[in-house]
């Protein structure tokens, strides 16, 4: 119970969604680089690494990513 | 990233990529909104725009949002907006003042007390105008007060102009009209057999025989028979034995229509060219038509009527000569009972001739009635007196 209400709180859980040309990410802790083509986002307990070609973020906010691009390969490591 | 304090930003002359790196080494969080040419379209926090301005050559605010963009649009039209709410502010309180107030009556009197009623009850020239409940409360106040003066009172608001309708209370006028001197007359040749009055002076008694416009009860009140002492205002009730000769004439032979109880409804268009049934029979003898317009538009070359005929039955009657004579009096008698008033009654009548017709009987009866024959005739000025005050 308690462990429900502190996660409705304080929601850590991250969510990526991928479509043709943009990547949405929700509940980043760190963009640690960005380029136009390879980017670097930290998750709590994960790593985001981004591929591809003119990489550009469309929308930089607090909790929130939009990256736009062609997207190669996405590695999400441990 | 809210709304509150966000400004729309253009950065002129600068690589996207650049642009990016930059704001995301500068810990700026945006919004990318459009690419036109080299110039670049952002919505970021106004706090964000001082730490960017020195990093980009050439950037600019275009649009303000949130309570920064009302703060920046009220700076810019405060002498508008104060002046626009200075306008509107003079504008109620100008359409909400009485500018003109008018009664409508041509009494005077009326018409300045009034006006100080109005006053006393605040509305006057340039005071501020009243409420419709207010209006009603000094609209009662003010009949209250006027009762014996007004009978009806509306206060009518019109813009800034107040009319006031009223309707004079008529018991007003009677009183005056009552104190009017005059005589009661006869109103008609007559045999007086009652006399009742309250004010004025008799000048016939019962049993008398007057003429048309004879004083019965004068009005001018007379001092050693030559001098008037007063003139009132005569009252009283005069009755009298009235004579009448009726001539009545009755056919031997007459038609008389007996209502069936049945109706024929007969629908037919109108056109210029002629009539068309719809419903019902178009020719009826012995009948009473009425008719009435069902459909008549402009845009149709025809109307549709509704005609109620409601039928009759023709019937000839064949009458001897003394049932003639019983009808004819009958009738006359019908005639005269009409004309009677409450305490008025036939007092005796009498054949005086009957003339046998070849086709009908005529006859003239003779009839005594016990009428009112009160009759007003108002005293003039300058009636009955000389310039010393005696009769002529």
């Amino acid at each position: 119970m308690v462990e429900k209400l502190i996660n409705y709180i304080k929601n850590d859980d991250y969510l990526i969604g991928i479509y043709d040309k943009y990547i949405y990410i929700y509940n980043y802790n760190e963009l640690i680089n960005i380029t136009s083509s390879y980017a670097e986002i930290k998750f709590k307990n994960k790593l985001v690494k981004i591929r591809g070609e003119k990489i550009f973020i469309k929308k930089l906010e607090n909790k929130e990513l939009l990256i736009e691009g062609t997207f190669k390969e996405i590695d999400l490591d441990a | 990233m809210h709304n509150l304090n966000q400004v729309l930003i253009e950065i002129k002359n600068v690589d996207k990529y650049y642009m990016m790196d930059t704001l995301y080494r500068s810990n700026v969080y945006y919004v990318f909104i459009e690419e036109k040419e080299e110039n670049k379209y952002l919505k970021i926090n106004i706090n964000d725009y001082k730490k960017i301005k020195v990093k980009f050559k050439s950037v600019k605010i275009i649009k303000y949002y949130g309570i920064s963009g009302l703060v920046i649009f009220l700076k810019k039209n405060l002498i508008f907006l104060f002046s626009f709410l200075w306008g509107l502010i003079i504008l109620i309180y100008l359409s909400n003042t009485i500018f003109d107030i008018s009664i409508n009556t041509s009494d005077e009197d009326l018409k300045y007390k009034l006006m100080v009623d109005l006053e006393n009850n605040g509305i006057k020239k340039y005071a501020l105008k009243k409420s419709y409940k207010e209006l009603n409360e000094i609209k009662n106040n003010i009949i209250k007060n006027n009762s014996e003066l007004i009978e009806w009172l509306e206060i009518k608001e019109n813009g800034t102009h107040y009319l006031i309708e009223l309707t004079p209370r008529i018991i007003v006028k009677k009183k005056e009209k009552e104190n009017i001197p005059r005589h009661i007359v006869a109103s008609k040749d007559a045999l007086i057999k009652h006399i009742v009055f309250s004010s004025g002076n008799a000048e016939k008694e019962i049993n008398d025989y007057v003429k048309k416009g004879e004083i019965i009860i004068n009005g001018n009140i007379i001092k050693n028979e030559e001098t008037i002492k007063a003139r009132v205002h005569a009252e009283g009730t005069v009755f009298g034995e009235v004579w009448y000769t009726v001539k009545v004439s009755v056919p031997y032979k007459y038609i008389e229509y007996i209502p069936t109880g049945k109706v024929i409804n007969h629908y037919y268009f109108k056109t210029n060219n002629g009539n068309m049934t719809i419903l019902g029979k178009y020719d009826t003898e012995y009948a009473i038509s009425e008719k009435k317009t069902i459909i008549d538009k402009p845009y149709l070359f025809f109307k549709v009527i509704k005609e109620r005929k409601e039928i009759y039955e023709y019937k000839e009657f064949n009458v001897t000569k003394s049932d003639a004579i019983e009808e004819a009096k009958r009738r006359s008698e019908k005639a005269i009972k009409n004309k009677l008033k409450e305490g008025e009654y036939i007092i005796s009548k009498n054949v005086l001739n009957i003339s046998p017709l070849s086709s009908k009987i005529e006859l003239e009866i003779f009839y005594k009635v016990y009428e009112n024959i009160t009759d007003i005739a108002l005293i003039e000025e300058s009636e009955g007196i000389d310039s010393e005050g005696r009769i002529n």
